[in-house]
Parts: C-alpha cells; structure tokens; sequence
C-alpha cells in the first residue's frame, strides 16, 4: 500500500490498513531494529572488553561520529520514505555529497583527528565510510516508502551481523582502529544488501521526476531528521569534549545504553511515513497513534529497566568501571525514549505539512541541549539532564502541535506545494494554547510552601528506588505511581522547591487540553472550550496542581479515562488502548480511583445492555471489553501483593489514613462526625476551593442555591455523556460518604479529586446549553469563571484557608535563631519530614514523651517545639502536655504563629 | 408531513399541519418508578416524622402556616405518586358495528378566520366515519358562514347567546342527531384518524365520552413552551394515571361524547365556567365511563402571551374551585371523589408559594421563624432527599417534559390561585372568557402584577437581611429569598420582553398570525379568498 502526497505521482489506491496490519508493520520494523541494536550491542559489549577503557571511549566516539556522519540515514530515510520515486535522483546527489564529504575528511583528517582527540585512521576511516551512508539512507527509505517491510528488516539485520563478524575480527587484530574499520566495512555489505533485496528496484525508472513539492517536502523532512540525530549524538561529542577521560567514558558507555531505546524506536517513523497522509484521515491518525504507543511502550519500557536494574547489573554487563552507569541509566534512556516519541511526532508533522515548524522546533531543542550542556558542570549527570531536559522540552512542543492539529501552523507555501486542502484554520487550537500558557502560569504563581505531605513525598523520591518503594509499602497509604514518577523526576532535576512541584504544575496544564478533549467528546467544541476555560481557573485544579502530590496526575488520569470512554461509546474502538492504559495508571497513582474506573465500567454495562435490547451487534465490544479489563488486569497485578502487604502493615500499626488527612476537615465545628454540611463543603471545595471555616459555613448557608439547580434540571433531558459524568462524581462521592462513617478520614475531596474536571465539564455543558442565546451563554460562562477566580484568590491568598499550613517561614525563623546543639520537637511526629526539607542542617525529633528527657533535649540550649493540627486532640493532647512540661523546666523564650504552624522556643 | 392536499406547500408551515414530536404514551418503566415511588414515601416520612416532632416548633403561627403548606403540597405530591403509579396502557379497539354518524362540533366566537379554517378543513377529511361537521358561531360572523360554505360544512348560529361555549354546544345538540359527538377547539386541527382511534372505546355501552390529549403545537418557546409542560405532565403522566383509575375528566375539546350520555345529564352544565370539568363529575356520578387515548390525534396553539395565559389559568381555577361543591357533594366513589378533588387542590397551590416567599421575609425583619433554632445540617439532611426524590419523580413521570420553565410560571402566577379561590370563597361571579389564540407583541406587566411585587419586596427585605447581620442563619433566609426572585423573574420575565411573540415565531415556526398570512396568501393564489 502505497500513499502519496502528490496527486500526480502513481497512486495505489487500496482499503485503509487496519490496526492489526498497522501494528504489525510497526513490530516487524522495531524488531528487526531490535536485532540490529542487539547486534551493535553485542558489538559494543564484546569491544568494551577487548579494549582498554580509553580505547573503548574512542571506538564510542568513532561510532558517535559515524552515526552523525549518518546523519542522511535517518533525515534521507524518511525523505525517501515520503517519497520513494525520488531515490534515483537523489541517489546520485547524495552520493556525490558522499564522495565530496569523503574527500574533505581526508584532506582533513589530520586536524580533525587532533580535534575530536581521535586517531587519524579512524578519520580516514569515516572518509571511507561516508560515500556509502546516503545511499543506504536511501535504500532503507525507499523499502519502507514501498512496503517492502521485510526487505527492509533483512536490511537492518545484516549490518549487526557484519560488525559482529568482521568487526569483531579486526577489533582483536587492530584495537578500536580495527572496529571501526569492521564498521565502515558492515555498512557497505547493508547496502549491498539493501539494494539487492528491493524487488522493485527499477519499478519508477519510468515514472516521471518527483514534484518540486514532493522535494521540497522530502528536503525538511530529511532536515528535521538530521537534527534528531544531532540531538541524539551531539551531548555524546560534547561529553567527549568537556568532561574529564574517565567521565567522557562514563558517558560513552552511558550513552550506548541510552542508545539501545533510540535505535529500537528509530524505525518507527520511517514505517510511519507513507502513512502519514495529509489531511489527516482515519487511517493516518491509526497510523500515527500505533507509532506513538510502540514507541512510547518501547522507550517506558527501556527506561523502566534502567531505572530499576541494580547497579550490578551494569558492573556485570558493562565492566565494574561502569558501574556508575547505573545512576544515570534512567534518566538517560528516559530522554532517548522522548526522543523515540518526539521521531514520531517529528514524522507526522512533516507529512502533514509543517517540516519547517519541525526544523524549528528540533533546532531549538538541540540548541538548549547544547546550551544546557555547556553551562553544566563538567559531569556525566549534568549531560544527561541537559539532553533530558532538551528530549522534554521537545516532546511537549510536539505535543502541543501534534494533540492540536488545527493549529494553522502549516505554511501556505508547503500546504500548496503539496495541493492540500487549506486546514481548517480554527482559533480553538490557539485558545486551548492560550488557556493551557493561562493555567501554567496560575500554577506557578505558587503562594505556599512545602507541606507535609509533600515533604514526605520528597524525602520518599529521595531515596534509592527500590527502598522508596518499601518505605511506600510499609509507611504510606498510597500505590507507588506517583512516587516512581517523582523519583525520576527528582533524578533529572532534583528536589527544589519549584523542581519538585514542576510534575504537578505540568500535569495541571495538561488538564487544560485533556478537558477540553474531553468537553468535545462528550459534548461539542463550545463545551469543551468552556471547560477548558474553567479547568485553568479552578481553584482546586491548581492548588494539586501545585502540590508535590499525585492529585494533579489523579485529575488528569481521570478526565483522559472520560475522554477515552466517550470516544468508546462513539464507536472509536482504538481508544480503547488509552482508557485502558489510563485505568491502569490511575490505580498505579491513587486507589480511590478505583471508584472512579468501577463507575465507568457500570457506565459500560449500562451501554452493553441497550445496545443488547435494541438489537445492536454486541458481540465485538464485549470481546474488546473483556481484553481491556483483562490488560488492566495484568497491568496492575503487581500492585496487588503491594497494596495487599501495605494495608496489612498500615492496620497492624494502626495509622490507616487517619493522619494527617484530616487536617483541614472541619467545617461546621465537628470535623469528628461526618455531617450534611461536610459533605456539601466538600462539594464545594471541588467547585469553589478550599476557603476559611466562616467562608465555608457561610456558603453551605447558600445551600437553597441546590434547590435552584435541582429544579433548573427540571426538563433537562438525560444524555449518555452527562450520566457518564454523572457516574462518575457520584459513585466514589457517595461511597466515600459511607465509608467515612465508618473511618471519618476516608471522607475527603482529595480521595475523589477527579471529579473536579467533570465538575469543570458539568458546568460548561450547563453554561452553553441551558442558556437560550449566545450572549446568556457567554455571560453565563464568563460568571462561572468570575466565581472560580474568586474562589481562586481567597483559597490561593487567604490565610485563614485551613489547607494552608505555613512550615516554611516557620523553619525559616527557626532555623535563624537556632545556634549549633539546639534541638527542634516536632508535633506530630511527622512534621520532621519537612523539618528535613526546609532546614536539614537542625537537630529535629519527633516530640514522644521520652523525648523531653533524651539527652540531646536536655542538653540543647534552646529547644524549638513545632507544632501543627490542632485540629486532632490526641496531637493537641500531647503538644500541651510537652509545652507543659518544657515549661516547667525551661523558659518560654518567645512564640511565633503561622498559618496553621505555632512555634514556641524554649531555653 | 402535510394531509390537507388541497392547500399550497406554504399552509404546511402552519404547526397546526406538522406532526406531534410528542408521545403521550411515554413514561417510565414502572420497576424503577415504583422504586422511586417507595423511596418518595420513605423520604417523605422521613422528612414529616421529624418536621412534626414538637420540638421543632418555633413561632406557632408560622410553624403552622408551614407545616399546612408542606402537608398540602405532600398531599398533591402523593396524588401524584398515587395517580401516577397507575398508568395502564389502555389497549387500542377499532369501530367494528359498521358505518357510524358523528357531529363535529367547532365552536367559534370571535377567532380569526385563519385560526378556523385548518380546523374546518381538517374535520371534513375525518375517517373511519360519516362526519357532520358544524360550525358553531356564536360571533355571528359572516366570514364563519363564509367559512362554513366554503368547505361544505354546516353553519350553526344562536340567535340567544347564553352559556357561553357550553350554550353553544348544546344549541348545537338540539340541531343534529349523529349517535356521537366530536367537540374541537376551533384552533384544534384533528388528524385524520382521529376518530378511527377514538370510536372503539365507544363500543362499551356505559363509555360516555372518550377524551385525547390537548397538543399545543406552537410549543416552540417563551410562555407557549412552558404553558405546553405543563399540558404535557398533565396529558402524560397524570391522564394515563386518571384513565387507569378510571377516573379521566372531560377537557372540553379533543373529545368524543356519546349522544346518549350528555343528554342524560341535560347536556352541559351552562352555569360554569369548566362546563367540561363540571360535566364530567356529572356523567361519572350517574356511573357513566370515561377514557382516555394516549395519542396526539389533533394539535392545536396554546397561550402565546402572559395575559392569554392568565386569562385560560383564572378560567380553570375560577372555574374549578366553583366545582368544589359539586364535587363534595356528588354521588362519586372515594377513588373518583379524590381524584377529582386532587385536581382542584391544584388550583390552591399558589397559597402555599404565598406562605413560602412569607417566610424569609418574616424571619429576616422580625427574627421570628417557624422552626426552633436549629443547626442547618438536620434541616438539610431531612428535607433534601425529600425535595430531590419529589422532584426527581416529577421529572421521571414527565417523561423530562416538564420544565424549570413550566415551575417558574406556575410559581410566577401563584396570584391567580389566590385570587381565583378568594372569589370562589366570596362566591363572586365568574365571566367565561375566551382564551385568546393569538399572542400580543406589547408587554405586559400587569398580568404578573403580583409576581413582580413579590420580587420587590423580597429583593428589598434580601438587602435589609444583608445590611444587618452576615451570620449563616440570615444568609440562608437571603438565600431563600433569592431562589423565590430568581423563580418569579423566570416565570415573568415572558411578560416583560417586548415583541415576544416575533422572536417565539421565529424559533418556533410560524405564529398564527404568519399562519394566517400565508392561509391567506395560499388562498388569493386558489382564488379562494372572496375578500
């Protein structure tokens, strides 16, 4: 099946591919690449130990050299893939580029070799090599442009082979030289390779010369490609540059197994291309959302592995040198797993029109990772988290571009070169950019310290990850996703105060478009926007979205369940594979969620059974539906024996959820007994924010405002979509509910905080459609997001907000006045969490009754005692009791009181 | 969908000649509705058992006028439930005695002659048996007998008009002889088969007359849509629920009378203002039958305005209440008795929105209020469930017809019940007035009077609560006062919209007035038109 962008070109018209087909293209190639990587793997393994630690950094770098000298083979690959009839005359062009690049590292290769702190040989060695990279780019290209989809695996295969074989051979005979000639040499039999086994050699002899356009499009794309492979191999020269021999070597080796999640997914957009029609069709969006799982299942998959592979591990496979790898590995592989995704994003953009955006895009991600390399400390780490946060910052552009394809980003020039129909140019796409810069903005603006939670968070992700996870099983209450997310995140950019929180703050604004996704699954654009609109500004949605917690990714998890559902129940059967991945995530982050997932599965049976009772086909959604809860199933069986094992320990030591998650509960009085009030506040909350007890008692005064709504529903109609939003508020509220008369904690908004975006799309649908015209409408939307903003300032600036817990400036003043044996008593106990963040250098003990009498109190000069949640008597009990005795000893020097924090100093 | 073949294509904008989007026939499935009935009383006792307790009581007066409107609006909400709980889908049965002669009678008085016309011509296509159609004028108009001649139909004219529609109707009686009886609105267009549905129920002997809904098939907003939800609860739900027990009343148009029956009870009742309502307390009483068939079998235009509107709500509670009497006293079974007296109670409703909107404002100016100091949370957690479940089966037995929309005018013309059943106490005389068929474009104020000095001083009582004191217990009586502004400005804000019924026309199709300018039109191009 061949598409083409060209009219004029031969067009093979033919059924659209199915998803199956469409999967399994993509498989052949990647493993076929996984034959090759595990070849060139094997290759580099056995050399790390055929030479010497600085011979082996060469032969790195000489392979890292012969890959940018391959730069074509990637940007050509997907040039020709696009267009395959262009291969002969383009053949000819790159293999003159080829010689006249072979005859300029020869002539230079004296210098360069001095410069690249290379032997002279190898450079001569890339001299040779370099007349053969476009054509085998080309071939390659051409195989998957025509479907030649194991031709072009035979291909990929041979090469591995031949440097196993010859290069090996020559490694043990001629030291890195040597391999690297078995390198030059594995090449050129590729080509050979490739060029015999493509049956259809010849078969565009007769066809008439590409389109300017169909060069022009195959020039940018081959361009944006060159640039991937710089950002893919540039912080390797660069480490070889700058950092000391041991660490360049560090890094070499670091970087062969970051490579191993590069090369698997480098196929990926190649088989992509001639896919990736424009417009985009049915066909091409399949095509393109099997790319991004295999590349994204690959690159998770990979990073994964590093990240949790023990350090001997790598000392066993890489040399006891390397053991160091380990650290970085993943990180490393995680930022080659982006740059496996952003290929693919890469590859789509530039079939649908906007290679130079792309050119773009990727020159100024390899120019942060160049900047950011540069500016770093001279280290292994600092490379890998210039290169990571390149990797990022360039998926997330992508992102915006690719979720958005509306975006009139596509030149006029390109999209009349390539005679396609003017994109429907919407200022939707630069709305929902507009609100998602609005809600990261709100998210930044962040107007309260480091809280316990989080602290505990943060010294959890500081941890080694394997005890993180059994400090998580055996100390916390919540499954371990989140903690492993911000675990490697705290890898990358470490534990700062804007770091640590930066997840959550990404995660809020990505609320912003997965809202307004989900607005126009279920209801239309107008909704959606709405909705979008509402979930920058609720109060909620940025107070997690800028806690070092898992309620950001718990919203954002929870809306994409809702928008995969709607899709489902519309008849897209490929967003199956997100609803699925997505329940498994959410339950990976919070357990609550499984209130949520169970919703919606009741919202499914709801389906099966009026489609059984008005004669619809049923048999194939209930197949896809028994495989996905069966994937979820399997998915999250290893959390099971986790959870199993944390809830006996947590009721054996009798914590449960019981603290501190009450903080902040009371309401009207008793935050002890579950009461109407408490349950309408907690509405509110999730509508309004988090707001002083008087705001609080006030509001819930408004409570006949309920009775308005209930009766403007009065003739409402039912939809499918509203009572999927329906479902899925009310069942883990309601539940909630009872459970907390049974354990009062259970009963808290942050347990069933996904229903702040459905709240969020509940309102929008209200706003744009109970009103009778336009204006009303607006107006009535422009009220709502009047009333957010105003929650929004009061919950962000007030206070009196009782989720406002001021350990910060607190410790600060502590830590200002605390001399060298001064001790700080925390109460509760486990305040000293955020005693360990703030101020790690201070003596800190939890305040128990044996502590008073320790001779590290008794002994200290001054003696801070912190404390915070009043609101549970047996803390309060126990404060006034140690303030008490401190009293009777010692001096009550002075006393200071935060928002929800008091300190009192003692001497 | 157009079976007027003689007409232009234009007539077929006409809503009258459209089809019904409406199925009176849909309710809901009875399993989850008895559920949700069950848990209605559940949570109504539950609300009541705590209400009543002794120590709720603060104020006595107004814990009084409190608990008389609760118990009065659970006693309209358990007719409801009650009526409602017994929907039996009365089978069809087709006329099989061979070929019968019915009168179809279109009273008129001063309607316009485009309003007419679809009515008349509609009646003459009726199948399923030999219809005599008549037009009954009591106008005196010489376009109606212009009419008349035109379509063939007879012309009837009193030269004595007493008795208004129910005269007339009788007048007619006594000029025809058909065994059966057809009376229609004359802005009621029947569909032909109108009587090929009806006529079967007529096979049993003792069945006196068989009503069909009342369509208004001009429902596209404003006091029109809201009015039809009301219609529409009512010829839904509630008349299926009266038909299975029996006890279905007459509506006065739509409607097949057996001859035989109404002159046993001396035709219609002449002194009353619902000779329909009136009529049908009398035909049960001497043990004749009633029934009542689910499907829109005519389309007709409801209330366009706020005075029209008024003025049809003043006739039906004035009228109604009047019965009050009759219906106490007449021979009835309990079952009928109580429906009947069910659907008069109705009309007291606008007493208790009287005592409701009372309420905050007695409480925010004197501090005096109907219950003792209590903390809202136990207020909320028994009235709730109570409100929602009732509301919820409201909406759930309407089928999702009935409307916020249709709440706030029935709430916004509560005045009209007060009114009506202080006239009816005093025993003033009544005037049958016509309900108006065409809306006016002029605003009118006058007709919520009332409403709009309710909003006043709730809004400046609402801002005097304000002024003196934030505290929950004033915010929550503010709020109260807003809920019942925010009510009473949706039901008359209709009135106060200036060339309403353009705006109502353009989103609903043609207005009768645009109707009968293109019946006009369709007729100058037939050569019809003799003006």
């Amino acid at each position: 099946v061949t598409t083409y962008l060209d009219s004029s070109a031969p067009t093979t018209v033919s059924a659209p591919p199915r998803l199956r087909q469409l999967a399994e293209e993509q498989l052949l190639g990647v493993a076929s690449q996984g034959l090759a990587g595990a070849g060139n793997l094997g290759f580099a393994l056995i050399a790390v130990r055929l030479l010497g630690q600085a011979e082996f950094a060469t032969l790195a770098t000489f392979l890292a050299l012969y890959l940018l000298l391959m730069m074509p083979a990637l940007g050509l690959s997907a040039s020709t893939s696009i267009a395959p009839e262009a291969e002969a005359r383009t053949r000819r062009r790159a293999a003159r580029v080829g010689l006249v690049a072979a005859a300029l590292l020869l002539v230079g290769a004296v210098p360069l070799a001095k410069l690249l702190h290379l032997p002279v040989a190898m450079v001569v060695l890339l001299g040779v090599a370099a007349p053969s990279a476009g054509p085998l780019a080309l071939a390659r290209g051409r195989l998957y442009g025509t479907g030649q989809h194991r031709a072009a695996a035979i291909s990929l295969v041979i090469e591995p082979v031949a440097r196993m074989t010859v290069g090996l051979w020559l490694t043990s005979r001629a030291g890195a030289v040597g391999g690297a000639a078995g390198v030059v040499a594995a090449g050129y039999i590729a080509l050979l390779v490739a060029r015999t086994v493509d049956r259809r050699a010849g078969a565009y002899q007769a066809v008439s010369d590409p389109s300017s356009s169909q060069r022009g499009v195959a020039s940018a794309t081959a361009a944006a490609f060159l640039l991937l492979v710089v950002m893919q191999n540039q912080d390797l020269v660069l480490a070889n540059r700058l950092l000391a021999r041991e660490g360049a070597a560090l890094f070499a080796a670091l970087s062969m197994v970051g490579g191993i999640a590069a090369f698997a997914t480098s196929t990926i957009p190649l088989v992509l291309l001639p896919r990736a029609t424009a417009p985009p069709s049915p066909a091409s969006r399949a095509a393109l959302y099997v790319a991004l799982a295999v590349a994204a299942a690959l690159g998770g998959l990979a990073a994964a592995a590093g990240a949790l592979a023990p350090p001997g591990v790598f000392a066993g496979v890489l040399g006891q040198r390397y053991e160091a790898v380990a650290e970085l590995a993943g990180m490393y592989l995680l930022a080659m797993a982006l740059l496996g995704v952003a290929r693919v994003m890469v590859a789509h953009q530039c079939a649908a029109g906007r290679a130079r955006l792309m050119i773009a895009l990727v020159a100024a991600s390899a120019a942060l990772q160049a900047g950011c390399i540069i500016a770093a400390p001279p280290t292994p780490a600092a490379v890998a988290v210039g290169t990571l946060t390149a990797m990022a910052t360039l998926v997330i552009a992508l992102a915006v571009t690719n979720v958005l394809p509306r975006l009139p980003l596509a030149s006029r020039t390109a999209r009349r070169r390539l005679r396609l129909s003017r994109p429907p140019v919407s200022r939707t796409g630069w709305i929902i950019v507009g609100l998602t810069v609005l809600a990261l903005g709100l998210r930044l603006r962040i107007t309260r310290g480091i809280w316990v939670d989080e602290a505990t968070s943060i010294m959890q992700a500081r941890m080694s990850f394997w005890r993180m996870l059994d400090s998580l099983q055996s100390t916390d209450v919540h499954p371990p996703g989140y903690g492993a997310l911000l675990w490697v995140w705290t890898r990358a950019v470490g534990t700062g105060e804007l770091a640590v929180r930066m997840p959550s703050i990404l995660l809020g604004a990505a609320l912003v478009p997965m809202v307004y996704l989900a607005g126009r699954a279920l209801y239309d654009r107008r909704a959606g926007l709405v909705a979008a609109a509402f979930a920058a500004l609720a109060p909620q949605a940025v107070w997690y979205g800028q806690e070092t917690r898992m309620y950001a990714l718990f919203m954002v998890l929870a809306v994409t369940t809702v928008w995969a559902q709607a899709r489902i129940l519309a008849g897209a059967a490929r967003a199956w594979v997100p609803y699925t991945l997505a329940s498994a995530a959410l339950l990976y982050t919070q357990y609550f969620s499984v209130l949520h997932i169970a919703a919606q599965q009741l919202v499914f049976c709801a389906a099966w059974v009026y489609r059984a009772r008005h004669g619809k086909p049923l048999r194939r959604d209930l197949a896809v539906w028994a495989a996905s809860l069966l994937a979820i199933a399997i998915l999250i069986a290893p959390l099971i024996p986790f959870a199993e094992h944390q809830m006996t320990v947590n009721e054996q030591s009798g914590r449960g959820f019981a603290a501190p998650s009450r903080a902040g509960a009371a309401v009207s009085g008793s935050a002890s007994e579950l009461s109407p009030y408490v349950f309408l506040a907690n509405l509110l909350w999730a509508a309004w924010g988090y707001h002083s007890d008087a705001t609080m008692t006030a509001l819930g005064a408004l409570w006949p405002g309920g009775m308005l709504l209930g009766l403007l529903l009065l003739g409402r109609g039912r939809s499918r979509s509203t009572g999927l939003l329906l479902a899925v508020i009310t069942l883990p509220v309601v539940v909630l509910y009872a459970v907390g008369f049974v354990k009062r904690d259970l009963f808290d908004l942050r347990y069933f905080i996904g229903i702040v975006p459905m709240l969020c799309l509940l309102g929008a649908r209200a706003a744009t459609t109970w009103p009778r015209s336009r204006i009303a409408s607006v107006a009535v939307s422009g009220l709502l997001a009047v009333t957010l903003v105003a929650g929004l300032l009061d919950q962000q600036l007030n206070e009196a907000n009782p989720r406002r817990y001021d350990f910060k400036p607190a410790l600060r003043t502590v830590e200002a006045r605390a001399r060298p044996g001064d001790v700080i008593l925390c109460n509760p106990g486990y305040l000293i969490s955020v005693v360990h963040y703030y101020a790690p250098q201070l003596s800190a003990q939890p305040n128990r009754p044996q502590a008073l009498s320790s001779p590290g109190v008794s002994g200290a000069r001054s003696v801070f005692l912190l404390g915070s949640f009043f609101n549970i008597p047996s803390e309060k009990a126990a404060m006034d009791a140690s303030y008490r005795q401190l009293g009777g000893t010692r001096r009550l020097v002075r006393e200071w009181q935060f928002a929800n924090v008091k300190v009192w100093e003692f001497r | 969908m157009t079976y007027v073949p003689a007409r232009p294509e234009s007539l077929v904008e006409d809503p009258r000649l459209a089809a019904p989007s409406w199925d009176p026939a849909e309710r809901p499935r009875s399993r989850w509705f008895v559920v949700l009935l069950v848990l209605n009383l559940a949570a109504a006792a539950w609300y009541f058992g705590w209400l009543g307790h002794p120590a709720r009581i603060g104020n006595l007066w107004l814990y009084g006028m409190l608990v008389a409107a609760e118990l009065f609006n659970f006693a309209q909400a358990a007719g409801f439930w009650w009526t409602t709980a017994r929907v039996r889908p009365r089978s069809h049965r087709a006329w099989d005695r061979g070929a019968v002669d019915v009168d179809v009678f279109i009273p008129v008085y001063d309607e316009p002659v485009a309003i007419v016309e679809p009515t008349v011509a509609a009646a003459t296509m009726l199948r399923g048996a030999r219809v005599h159609v008549a037009l009954l004028d009591d106008g005196n108009s010489p376009e109606m007998q212009e009419l008349a001649r035109r379509h063939g139909v007879r012309y009837l004219r009193r030269t004595l008009h007493t008795g208004a529609k129910a005269g007339n109707i009788n007048h007619a009686l006594g000029h025809t002889r058909s065994p059966f009886v057809l009376v229609l609105d004359c802005d009621h267009v029947p569909r032909p088969e109108f009587l090929v549905r009806t006529l079967g129920q007529l096979l049993d002997d003792r069945m006196a007359y068989v009503q069909t809904p009342q369509y208004y098939a001009n429902a596209g907003g404003g006091i029109t849509a809201a009015a039809w939800a009301q219609q529409a609860l009512f010829f839904g739900a509630i008349a299926c629920g009266k038909d299975g027990l029996g006890a279905m009343f007459c509506a006065g148009t739509n409607v097949v009378f057996r001859r035989d029956a109404l002159l046993e009870v001396g035709g219609f009742p002449e002194g009353s203002l619902t000779e329909d309502f009136q009529l049908s307390v009398r035909l049960h009483e001497r043990g004749w039958r009633s029934a009542y068939v689910p499907e829109v079998l005519a389309l007709g235009l409801g209330p366009e305005d706020m005075a029209s509107y008024v003025s049809q709500q003043l006739r039906w509670s004035r009228g109604c209440l009047g019965t009050a009497t009759t219906v106490l006293g007449a021979r009835l079974p309990m079952r009928l008795r109580a429906q009947y007296l069910l659907s008069l109670m109705y009309f007291l409703s606008g007493w208790t929105v009287l005592i409701y909107m009372a309420l905050p404002v007695v409480r925010i100016l004197t501090g005096e209020q109907p219950l003792a100091t209590l903390s809202g949370d136990q207020f909320v957690l028994h009235f709730a469930p109570y409100f929602a479940l009732a509301l919820g089966s409201v909406a759930q037995a309407g089928a999702g017809r009935y409307t916020f929309a249709a709440f706030a005018l029935a709430a916004a013309t509560w005045w009209v019940h007060v009114t009506s059943s202080l006239r009816a106490l005093l025993r003033r005389p009544a005037r049958f007035v016509v309900t108006p068929k065409q809306g006016q474009s002029s605003w009118q104020p006058r007709a919520v009077g009332p409403s709009l000095a309710a909003i006043a001083v709730l809004v400046a009582v609402a801002a005097i609560g304000l002024a003196r004191e934030r505290s929950p217990a004033m915010l929550n009586n503010v709020a109260f006062a807003g809920l019942h502004v925010v009510v009473l400005l949706s039901g008359a804000l209709a009135a106060l919209r200036h060339d309403r019924t353009r705006k109502d026309g353009r989103r609903a199709g043609p207005t009768p007035r645009s109707t009968r300018r293109r019946l006009q039109q369709g007729d100058r191009r037939l050569g019809l038109h003799t003006g």
